[in-house]
């Protein structure tokens, strides 16, 4: 619908005025880069550093932008009363709601892609000025000689240059065989944001952005520990910790993780692999679940957003 | 304008002062406290090393770990933060580790919960390791990691059943487990060939001579075959080591029966056959073995066959002899017996390979005569007394051999410039 | 005539908390009754089409509760609504409305073209029309020179004509502005009041609400006056107001003193400031007695107004007894 599409733009357009954003962003992207320099602090696996906290960072920070950004999406609106002539116009609420979430998800999804970029051109730098790649190059030259101050900036200069090459071939979707399995895991990373997005939008849209940051905040967190909880009040039950105020909590922390999403099939395969193994293969249950849960959560806002008196 | 100059005044001045004030408490205060401050707490994380123990709570296998559960699922990247930690902890206290008791489990537990967030991460178990074992002592706890690693990456990568391999053989001194771990290590993937060899070395630990014998035999012939140029180097010099710890190993004993006799060493070797203390012991014929290996080499007979050949298996006739006449080395050339006159009197002399003493002092008259022909070049002379050479002297930078093995002096000609050993003279 | 806007019994109720905060003071409000807050009480009315209709009210009578109503930003407790036949919420029906809300808020970045094409995307107007006709209204709303600047530093009454503009965009058969010259200095009022005429000769329907008597009296066709979520009165001006004169006010100039003293017993009033004296009268007959007298004195006339009930008198009329103003 194009109206969906009108609001989102719109929303896209105002939330990249908030300066939070840009906070966030310098802040992932100095993570990202500070990987770069975090290698030089471990004796090996520095492949893994750069890999797995540049993959936390994305998703970290996508997960602050989608809260610091959405909680206020929705409740600004009323609290502004700019709502007003947009709900006047010949435009269905569901339209708005859904155009707000569409926004929130592009702004996101746009700094997810440059949060990618720095990532990527981390890694392939990390790959040009490895040990064992300055080692070829050292060994090129003849015997007893090694690269001067000049020669060797200008290949750390030569590195970054083609860090962005293959940035740019990674990115245009022709991966190798090393990056495909990063796409697939900032794939996944992009259905569990746009899940806790929509309840982002949930929440603001009928609280205010405090309670909203909390509530998503705790979804996010009762997500990723859901079997674990579950687990966790079993075993408590077992071991025979069974008092009635403990078994009511127990039940409601059973149901709290039962209904919350489960967020734990978006990263349960990114234990660290060499990056010669086999692909990850894209998990398209997963996929189906982000779609289908995050709809059921829209139709939950829209259902509260319909019938709300704004004031 | 007073008062501004005023308060630029006041303001240089704090700066200054506060400036001055933190330097001094950096320098002074604060370092020290620094290294007093215990670093306990940083590496203090929930406790997880109990759980794999047998006679832990059933109900307790299922508990998430609660660690795992703080980590809200950000574990790969709590997984690198921590491993940067540990790296850094342990290159700031690397002394300390082996000291303190309570740091090592710390440290220990702090690998359990890096590999439970990460299973596969086989530099964790490998680092763990090195730490644990080499560095803070505690073998157990650094095999119970690799254990953990081993369990979690089964057949996956070969290095941790192979460090878990040294661990048995050098400290545990447990050579089934060892040779279980060699096992675990050829089946899992990645595995280098040298990893069957260590089999060899184990053998040869235990003081299975024949067994180790028959293990390089076999592995010099595939290397043979298959014209790894390396391997061959390494396995015919195997076969002599364990030939001269094989008979070294008869000679000792039978010196100690003399010992216990005479309350003395024997001065020649000769004497213990003489008073027939070697016993029928086997032994190897050393030159017998080596045309059999040529003989094989050459003939292309399937390599099983082959071994049995040479190990005697088929028939008599194989490399094994039992003998009671002293054993020769691989040349068939008699051992020396090192005696060097110098209390304690009681000490058992040395025996050494022939070949080995030769090397050496082929060594040390290469290195002479180039000493010599650099003086000459020098000074216009050959030195009158070898002492000339300013290497000679005791302190010297580069400490040239003053004597011969076994205290001889050398056979120098001054007027020649010529310098030859009177035990090797054909050197 | 067609009915354009029609409400059968629209009611609105607000629930307050149980336990809540007013004025600074904690308030526990117990029992149902207490708890109900009347914003608006079976409100009935019918806006003719091409008619310019005021819905008139102190603060706080509803009007504004009333409009939102109908623009489906807030949901009635009861009663129903129609405009243009259709129930609220149609959006056949919104795709012919305009609304300005009272106090304008907009997205302050926006540029006021970038402002009006993005509301025309929500018409669903094409691009090329959207362009076009954003020119045309920034045109005639006379922000032509700030169309490229952003809403941020537009004045309130910029900001006013902005809200007109996107109003209008859609070129609705029914207008619906809500306190159109609040804040706005004469000049605008005026603007405003010739807007509103304008929009009448094409044809459009307008409803506005306002607490600016003089100016719905200048403008208005019917009006319908508001007070405590109560329906006062309904109806054409000039049948609200009676035509009669009520008085006539005489200002003269040159009289002389004892002429006035002795005037000042037979007329309602009588103020002298300086030689200028102003008298009022009821009747007809007594006006024209001064106006010969003055004549014969030779006193220059300044000004004679025949008053007529305006329509603050006749609200105020209307709402005595603690009208909260």
């Amino acid at each position: 619908m194009s109206k969906v599409w009108a609001i989102a733009f719109n929303t896209f357009k105002e939330a990249v005025r908030n300066r939070i954003l840009y906070i966030l962003l310098i802040f992932a992207v100095v993570l990202l880069l500070f990987s770069g320099v975090a290698r030089e602090l471990t004796i090996s696996a520095q492949e893994k550093i750069i890999r797995s906290l540049g993959l936390g960072c994305i998703n970290v920070f996508g997960l602050l932008i989608a809260v610091f950004v959405g909680i206020g999406l929705v409740y600004n609106e009323l609290d502004k009363k700019t709502i007003y002539t947009i709900i006047s116009k010949p435009i269905d609420r569901w339209q708005f709601i859904l155009g707000k979430y569409f926004g929130l998800l592009l702004t996101i999804y746009v700094n997810v892609l440059i949060m990618t970029i720095f990532f990527y051109f981390s890694l392939y730098y990390q790959t040009f000025t490895s040990d064992e790649a300055l080692a070829k190059i050292y060994a090129s030259y003849p015997r007893g000689q090694t690269p001067g101050t000049l020669q060797h900036l200008g290949y750390l200069a030569a590195a970054m240059v083609r860090s962005a090459g293959g940035t740019i071939k990674t990115l245009c979707f022709f991966p190798d065989q090393v990056t495909a399995n990063l796409q697939i895991v900032i794939l996944m990373t992009c259905l569990e944001l746009a899940i806790i997005t929509a309840f982002a939008i949930l929440y603001s849209s009928f609280s205010t952005p405090t309670l909203s940051a909390i509530l998503t905040v705790f979804t996010f967190i009762i997500g990723r520990g859901n079997e674990d909880i579950i687990r966790y009040t079993w075993y408590l039950e077992r071991k025979g910790l069974t008092s009635t105020a403990a078994l009511m909590k127990y039940r409601g922390a059973q149901f709290a993780a039962h209904i919350a999403p489960n967020l734990k099939i978006f990263y349960s395969d990114t234990s660290y692999r060499a990056l010669s193994d086999p692909p990850v293969v894209v998990d398209y249950y997963a996929i189906a679940y982000a779609v289908v849960y995050s709809a059921l959560i829209l139709s939950l806002a829209v259902l509260i957003f319909r019938r709300r008196n704004f004031k | 304008m007073v008062r501004r100059t005023f308060w630029i005044f006041v303001v240089v001045v704090w700066f200054a002062v506060a400036g001055v004030g933190v330097y001094w408490l950096q320098e002074h205060q604060i370092s020290d406290l620094q290294y007093a401050r215990p670093y306990r707490d940083t590496l203090a994380l929930p406790q997880i090393v109990d759980r794999d123990r047998a006679d832990s709570d059933p109900a307790e296998e299922e508990l998430p770990q609660l660690a795992e559960l703080l980590s809200v699922g950000y574990e790969e990247m709590a997984t690198s933060v921590l491993w940067l930690r540990v790296i850094q902890a342990f290159g700031a206290k690397l002394q300390h580790v082996r000291d303190n008791p309570l740091e090592l489990r710390a440290i220990e537990n702090f690998f359990w919960v890096i590999t439970e967030f990460d299973p596969h991460f086989v530099e964790a178990y490998r680092f763990g390791n090195f730490v644990l074992g080499d560095e803070g002592g505690d073998q157990v706890a650094a095999l119970r990691l690799l254990d953990r690693g081993i369990v979690r990456n089964y057949k996956q990568t070969y290095i941790l059943p192979y460090e878990a391999i040294f661990i048995c053989l050098n400290n545990l001194k447990n050579y089934k487990l060892a040779r279980y771990y060699v096992r675990l290590a050829l089946r899992s993937r990645n595995c280098p060939d040298y990893v069957k060899r260590t089999e060899n070395y184990i053998a040869l630990k235990r003081g299975n001579y024949e067994i180790a014998l028959e293990r390089w035999v076999r592995d010099e012939l595939e290397a043979a075959m298959n014209h790894q140029k390396y391997v061959l180097e390494i396995a015919r010099m195997q076969i002599n080591n364990i030939v001269n710890q094989w008979h070294f190993s008869i000679i000792e004993a039978a010196m100690d029966r003399y010992f216990g006799r005479h309350e003395d060493y024997p001065a020649r070797l000769e004497q213990l056959e003489e008073e027939n203390l070697i016993g029928s012991v086997r032994q190897v014929d050393g030159p017998r073995l080596v045309q059999l290996l040529d003989a094989a080499e050459n003939a292309g007979i399937p390599i099983n066959e082959a071994v049995d050949v040479i190990m005697g298996a088929k028939n008599r006739r194989g490399c094994i002899i039992e003998s009671n006449r002293v054993p020769r080395d691989l040349r068939g050339e008699p051992y020396l017996l090192l005696d060097d006159t110098v209390i304690p009197l009681q000490k058992r002399p040395e025996v050494v390979e022939r070949q080995t003493l030769r090397k050496n002092v082929e060594g040390h008259l290469l290195a002479i005569r180039r000493r010599i022909e650099g003086y000459a070049k020098t000074t216009g002379r050959y030195p009158t007394v070898l002492e000339e050479l300013p290497e000679m002297q005791p302190g010297a930078r580069e400490q040239l051999a003053r004597q011969d093995v076994a205290g001889m002096r050398w056979n120098y000609d001054p007027k020649t410039g010529t310098i030859r050993s009177y035990i090797f003279p054909e050197l | 005539m067609a009915a354009v806007v029609e409400t059968f019994g629209l009611t609105k109720i607000y629930t307050l908390d149980f336990l809540d905060v007013e004025h600074g003071r904690l308030k526990l409000r117990l029992g149902r009754k207490r708890r109900q807050r009347v914003a608006l009480k079976d409100l009935t009315l019918s806006v003719e089409k091409g008619e310019i209709f005021g819905l008139l009210g102190p603060n706080g009578a509803g009007k504004t509760t009333t409009l939102k109503i109908l623009m489906g930003i807030i949901f009635p407790t009861r009663g129903k609504a129609r405009i243009l036949g259709r129930p609220l919420g149609d959006k056949w029906a919104k795709a012919r409305l305009g609304f300005l809300p009272e106090n304008p808020y907009f997205y302050d970045y926006l540029t006021g073209r970038e402002f009006l094409k993005y509301y025309g995307q929500l018409y669903g107007i094409a691009r090329r029309e959207r362009e076009r006709r954003a020119d045309a209204l920034l045109e005639r709303v006379g922000l032509r020179d700030a169309a490229s600047l952003p809403l941020k530093g537009y004045s309130k009454g910029m900001l006013q004509r902005i809200g007109l503009a996107q109003a209008l965009l859609n070129d609705p058969e029914i207008v619906i502005l809500d306190e159109p010259q609040s804040g706005l200095d004469p000049l605008g009022r005026k603007e405003i009041r010739d807007l509103i005429l304008q929009l009448r000769e094409e044809g459009k329907t307008v409803f506005f609400s306002s607490h600016i008597l003089s100016d719905a009296e200048m403008v208005c066709d019917r009006v319908a006056i508001l007070y405590g979520g109560e329906l006062k009165n309904l109806g054409k001006l000039t049948d609200l107001l009676s035509a009669r004169i009520k008085d006539y006010e005489i200002v003269a100039r040159g009289v002389p003193a004892a002429v006035l003293e002795q005037w000042r017993s037979r007329v309602d009033r009588l103020l002298v400031q300086k030689d200028e004296a102003m008298m009022i009268v009821r009747q007809e007959s007594d006006a024209r007695e001064i106006l010969s007298r003055l004549n014969e004195l030779g006193a220059a006339l300044v000004s004679f107004n025949p008053h007529r009930e305006t329509l603050e008198e006749y609200f105020i009329a209307q709402v005595r007894g603690g009208a909260n103003v």
